[in-house]
């Protein structure tokens, strides 16, 4: 991720109004470019938000789509690309998350996105269960998580696409460790170090398995 | 609550709950709490469980996966297509500047019509030789077109203004 200095982000500002600009008159080679560079940061974005490989890519051609009809009004230096598209893209999923929600759908209609096939069942088991946990919490909270753990976005960035201070944004990061530490306290547990290993501050206590 | 009231215990939770275990994205004044989960055992519990959580939050993780051409694909197509529609496009220039108006016509449509355009404006002026205030005419004909045509580029700006507004903010 590039560095989040001032002197950097105006950098960025200014490439992505270029950009911008060739895209408002139809440069391919433009769209070209930005597609391939925020494609994955979008794809991975809401298939967190949605396990569903499927819907994640409708998340991510209207997305792209709202960009090229906002290319034309693009004003210089307001926003960078990458967190207009997360911005739109965040929306849109916590569109259909409700959705899902008020129709009672279960979490999606497709082939549920697989861990990849190494993992052992238990392991399998305990992603399930943590995505599980995931899907309960409200939506914002979980977009709070998912662009702060998973994206790895600092909470100031995180805070910008979510449109909040970052106060607030603190705040849904803190509900949301909560909610989790209670509906997932056996599956933690089992990761804490021995007793004899409580004391100690160290990064070798833990259980190798979760380990990457 | 009030965080300089703070217990060292519930400063490590509120710590713990806004930003997990992960050191390293502690706020710089937090940092002085790890001296104390070396010495308080039960700071060294409240920590363990964080990291567990974090630990298993990491267990979430998906698998990272390439786009697929496919959807690149997709997505540029609804490039083209939207391109290819002969809506009017405002490009902004550089701040300050004020907007022009292009159009997503081709450059052969712009030089047709302004052969075309060209072709009427010498028609006029042929048949308005000897009548003075034809041309004069003309001329003031002119300026009130290109003042419409303003009038025209700042409504559209901001309405578009408006409406990026409406998006964005």
């Amino acid at each position: 991720m590039p560095d989040g200095s001032p002197a950097n982000k105006r950098a960025g500002s200014r490439e992505d109004d270029e950009l911008m600009r060739a895209i408002a008159a139809g440069d391919q080679r433009a769209a070209k470019q930005v597609v391939e560079h925020h494609l994955p940061l979008l794809m991975s974005l809401a298939r967190y938000m949605l396990g569903s490989d499927a819907e994640a890519e409708e998340i991510a051609q209207e997305s792209f789509l709202k960009l090229w009809k906002q290319a034309k009004n693009w004003q210089p230096e307001r926003a960078l690309i990458a967190t207009w598209l997360r911005r739109v893209a965040s929306n849109l999923c916590i569109d259909r998350l409700r959705q899902r929600r008020t129709t009672s759908l279960g979490p999606q209609d497709d082939q549920p996105i697989a861990p990849t096939q190494q993992r052992n069942l238990e392991e399998k088991h305990l992603t399930h269960r943590v995505n599980q946990a995931l899907d309960q919490l409200p939506e914002r909270q979980k977009l709070a998580l998912t662009l702060c753990h998973y994206q790895g976005l600092s909470q100031q960035e995180a805070s910008v696409v979510m449109e909040i201070s970052e106060h607030a944004l603190e705040s849904l990061l803190a509900r949301a460790r909560r909610g989790l530490k209670i509906s997932l306290q056996d599956e933690w547990k089992q990761l804490l170090p021995d007793q004899r290993g409580v004391g100690e501050y160290g990064e070798a206590d833990l259980p190798q398995r979760v380990k990457r | 609550m009030n965080k300089s009231k703070m217990t060292n215990m519930q400063r490590l939770q509120f710590v713990l709950d806004h930003h997990g275990a992960d050191r390293s994205k502690w706020p710089a004044k937090a940092q002085e709490l790890e001296d104390y989960i070396k010495q308080a055992p039960a700071a060294a519990k409240l920590y363990h469980e964080a990291r567990a959580l974090d630990q298993l939050l990491d267990q979430g993780a998906l698998p990272a996966q390439d786009s697929s051409n496919d959807l690149q694909q997709a997505i540029l197509a609804d490039f083209a297509a939207l391109h290819e529609r002969k809506d009017p496009v405002v490009v902004p220039l550089s701040r300050g500047q004020k907007r022009q108006i292009y159009s997503a016509y081709s450059r052969q449509d712009w030089m047709s019509t302004a052969a075309l355009a060209a072709c009427f404006a010498v028609g006029i002026y042929l048949g308005g030789v000897g009548i003075g205030d034809w041309s004069l005419d003309l001329a003031g004909d002119l300026a009130n077109l290109a003042s419409v045509n303003d009038q025209f580029a700042d409504i559209a700006d901001a309405a578009m203004s408006s409406s990026f507004e409406e998006e964005l903010l």
